[in-house]
């Protein structure tokens, strides 16, 4: 029945040695002939199964080879068969395999497969190679693309196929209700044409109430208007794809507000949803002020993230004296309002406040103190009464100081975001003193971490009142500083505190290519991510160890023809801008002081070379498959000479090599992907400040894009540069190479 | 006396030259009936009396900025800020224990007042005065403030 519209079309594979003509078992399959089918892993029942018939009779034998299998309808494991017969393939993992299916007295037919780990299905037409960027997460109202490579599926090349935008389902769900709801003017019919992947505009979605829509994408191949075997689904198990909304926005709830106090330095502010009762239970989210600033001054968060569903807090912080007082007035502060819920909006927060869910923000000497405030909880200094280290979900600091030695400002494992601005006039980020460099805290955290380094945002944006001491030019104001601050604050507490990981995709894309909705067009944020140190990278070169610039973190070689390679510190030696050759990590921030632990690499390239940077892949690495993405940091060295001549942002190409030789290439040609660092002037000759890390992460499965590359041997990761990448002359720091999920 | 300490704060600046620590206006002893351990220097000496001082300073060296800023001492120890009006170039802070009827008060190195031992205190009042600092004179006052505790004495101070 399944079938019925698709039989017909006989497996076009010449017949094994052994077989004997007509007599070879028939095998009928919806395969374009001749081509091997591909399998996607991860089968679920008879979720990306692939249906074949068998309509002869008797009992024929199965021999299997490699990473697949048959089972039956009842997804039982075959291996004889008595025809006429429906049975299902399953990959069981990646790699090429086969069946063959005897009749006995040497009758067989022969059946190849490749196992594949699933890919998107939908993502972006792009303008550089391979043209296409596979995407799961989009902006709403942004045109979500399906893109079929004909190269990945040469069996369902000239099938006609619907292709659905469904609600997403859990995968319970699915295996219990298979009936496809298309949305957004879904199903839309296609037909996957040999040749290159040609994207096809599927849907516009939009993101829901509360931001976040959550869908998944199938190829109804047989066109039955069924999940079922032979289809392709993005979104088994997680969504497919997630629609983010406009971040800045206030939330569905209104938001109330009280100010209280428990006395000294226990002033605070408190927002909460209106309709809080009805919601249950809501994290708390506290904001520790910076020094000479005031808790009244946050409204624009308190406010923000109360009408997202936040119960939030700021309050009075002890600064003056220095780190560790301000860390005593975020724990107290904490503690207190746990202790007091009966307190704000008379008794309105009383059993609806979770204390095992706690996000603590802080600004500048606050934004420090809150990291001290985690590693006294965790050293067990400082014991409170009503919650533990445990329920610190993830701190985020704007634009922290950092005047402790790392080991006492500690993020430890907790998720942390660092949001600062390149004109900040107080906590500079520059390089005269460690105490500025927010970077430090960044590098010393192991949880899951971003940042996001906004041009031209100044240290007082981030707050109401403060007296404005940006410096540099372009300078974005306060408004739209905070516009900035509303989205990323809003991610990370969504994430981290409720688990919708989606929206941490405004660090982990491109900033380029993934702008926030409501952000300025002239914004320019210089986005990092990094995965938790237990998240199972594959690190090609982090440069953390094997400091010979020859050699990688993994052992294996390194071979440069840029100019001035150098592995170092992540440390400006001589504290002053204006560049010097015997300064090679000029305006590096990420490590200030002996004991800190940043490594990288630069290294620069002159008009008329086409110059790359490769690392041979360790044996232990060359299976890539186990992750989704190759990731590294790239910053534009700031007033180095090879950076001025080139004067504006630069991209490069990124090549993937297999053991056999063959390469596939994403050239970000002139996509805006590394800012040219911003132009402030001073501490020295020149314009430029901090070196600006971003974090660059390409979809593995983009590269098998009209290419044979064999992601499951791979031999080489190189970083190609020059004019043909775009950017003619250049220089670069690099860290962190690696594949990631 | 929050009347008073008002008033002081409520005064005029002087012209706008070095030294930045310009006079000593008002000195006001105190006890507390619950003393209280400092914050404001690295040994957190414990406070049961001492003196309140409103000082007369540059207003641009009250502006309070985040990253390294230079220490307030009042002899060899960091003050402890109570209460500032940076456009009156007013400050009160807390001086603990006895005061002589004169002492130096400057601006030291760029530090965290917690981080300051008393060694490093000392050696701040050596370099200041080797500087030319110039201890100024204490206003005597025969009253002294009973006060609860720590707070208390922040609300004497006109907070």
């Amino acid at each position: 029945m399944l079938l019925a519209p698709l039989l017909g079309s006989f497996l076009g594979c010449p017949p094994p040695e052994d077989s004997a003509g007509a007599c070879a078992p028939e095998i009928e399959t919806f395969a374009a002939e001749g081509a091997p089918i591909t399998l996607e892993t991860g089968a679920v029942g008879l979720i990306r199964a692939y249906p074949i018939s068998l309509p002869g009779s008797g009992t024929l034998k199965l021999r299997i080879t490699g990473p697949v299998e048959v089972v039956d309808a009842a997804g039982s494991v075959l291996t004889e068969v008595d025809a006429p017969a429906e049975v299902y393939l399953r990959a069981t993992g990646s790699g090429v395999g086969q069946i063959i299916v005897s009749a006995g007295r040497g009758c067989a037919t022969k059946i190849e497969v490749r196992g594949v780990t699933p890919a998107p299905l939908v993502g972006r037409p792009r303008w550089y190679s391979p043209f296409w960027q596979s995407a799961t997460s989009f902006w709403a109202g942004e045109s979500v693309d399906l893109g079929l490579d004909p190269a990945r599926f040469p069996d369902r090349v000239g099938i006609p196929f619907d292709a659905y935008v469904v609600a997403h389902r859990s995968t319970e769900t699915w295996a219990s209700d298979a009936a496809l709801v298309g949305l957004a003017g879904t199903p839309v019919e296609g037909t996957l044409e040999a040749g290159i992947l040609a994207p096809m505009e599927l849907a516009v979605l939009d993101a829901g109430d509360d931001a976040l829509g959550e869908y998944d994408i199938v190829i109804d191949q047989d066109r039955d208007g069924l999940l079922g075997p032979g289809d392709l689904i993005q979104g088994l198990g997680s969504a497919g794809i997630t629609v983010l909304g406009d971040l800045t926005q206030p939330g569905p709830h209104a938001v109330e507000t009280d100010d209280v106090s428990g006395g000294w330095f226990l002033g605070e502010r408190v927002w909460w949803p209106a309709d809080l009762a009805a919601l249950g239970p809501r994290p708390l989210v506290v904001i520790s002020h910076g020094n000479g600033h005031e808790y009244i001054w946050y409204d624009y968060l308190g406010e923000h993230l109360a009408s997202w569903g936040y119960v939030v807090m700021a309050h009075q912080n002890n600064t003056e004296p220095g780190i560790e007082t301000a860390s005593t007035t975020t724990l107290t502060n904490t503690d207190w309002l746990l202790g007091h819920l009966e307190e704000p909006g008379g008794g309105a927060l009383v059993g609806l406040v979770d204390s095992t869910r706690i996000g603590w923000i802080g600004h500048s000497r606050g934004g420090e103190g809150i990291v001290r405030a985690l590693d006294r909880l965790v050293d067990g200094d400082f014991v409170p009464d009503n919650f533990g280290a445990d329920n610190i979900r993830y701190l985020a600091s704007i634009a922290p100081t950092v005047f402790n030695p790392l080991d006492d400002s500690d993020p430890h494992d907790r998720p942390y975001l660092l949001l600062a601005g390149t004109a900040d006039g107080d906590v500079t980020g520059g390089v005269e003193s460690p105490i500025v460099q927010f970077f430090r805290i960044w590098e010393k955290g192991t949880g899951p971490k971003a940042a996001a380094y906004v041009h031209g945002a100044s240290h007082n944006d981030f707050n109401c009142c403060a007296a404005q001491e940006g410096q540099g030019p372009s300078l974005i104001g306060r408004d739209e500083a905070q516009v900035v601050a509303r989205a990323y604050m809003l991610a990370v507490a969504r994430a981290w505190l409720d688990g919708d990981d989606a929206l941490l995709d405004v660090f982990r894309n491109e900033y380029a290519g993934f702008v926030p909705l409501s952000f300025a067009s002239a914004d320019i944020v210089a986005t990092s991510w990094r995965n938790a140190a237990t998240a199972g990278d594959g690190v090609l070169d982090d440069f953390q160890t094997e400091h010979d610039a020859d050699v990688s973190s993994s052992g294996t070689v390194v071979t440069c023809t840029a100019d001035m390679l150098l592995e170092d510190q992540l440390r400006d030696r001589d504290k002053v801008l204006a560049w010097s050759e015997d300064d090679p990590m000029n305006a590096m921030t990420h490590n200030g002081l002996p004991g800190d632990e940043a490594w990288g690499a630069v290294f620069s390239w002159s008009e008329s070379s086409a110059p790359f940077w490769a690392v041979e892949v360790p044996e232990s690495l060359s299976d890539s498959t186990p992750w989704t993405t190759i990731s590294f940091s790239v910053a534009q060295r700031s007033r180095h000479p090879e950076t001025d001549n080139w004067g504006g942002a630069m991209a490069f190409g990124v090549t993937l090599v297999d053991q056999d030789g063959v390469e596939s290439t994403v050239d970000f040609a002139d996509q805006a992907l590394v800012p040219f660092p911003y132009a402030r002037l001073g501490n020295g000759t020149g314009r430029g400040w901090a070196n600006e890390f971003v974090t660059v992460r390409i979809n593995l499965a983009d590269f098998t894009v009209g290419s044979e590359i064999d992601l499951a041997q791979l031999a080489e990761v190189r970083l190609d540069f020059g004019e043909a990448h775009g950017a003619p002359s250049g220089a670069v720091g690099l860290d962190s190479v690696e594949f990631a999920r | 006396m929050i009347v008073f300490v008002l008033g002081l704060l409520a005064g005029v600046a002087g012209a706008a030259e070095p030294p930045p620590v310009r006079g000593i206006v008002s000195a006001v002893p105190f006890t507390l009936s619950v003393p209280y351990r400092s914050d404001w220097s690295a040994e957190h000496p414990e406070v049961r009396s001492g003196t309140l001082l409103v000082l007369d300073v540059e207003s641009s060296w009250l502006v309070l900025r985040n990253g390294p800023q230079p220490v307030l001492y009042v002899g060899a120890a960091p003050a402890e800020v109570l209460r500032r009006d940076v456009e009156a170039g007013r400050v009160v802070v807390v001086v603990p224990g006895a005061i002589g009827p004169e002492v130096a008060v400057f601006f030291g190195g760029e530090a965290l007042p917690e981080t300051v031992t008393v060694e490093a205190g000392k050696l701040e009042l050596a370099g200041a005065l080797a500087g030319g600092a110039v201890p100024l004179r204490v206003p005597q006052s025969a009253t002294v403030e009973r006060v609860l505790d720590h707070a208390g004495l922040w609300r004497l101070a006109g907070g």
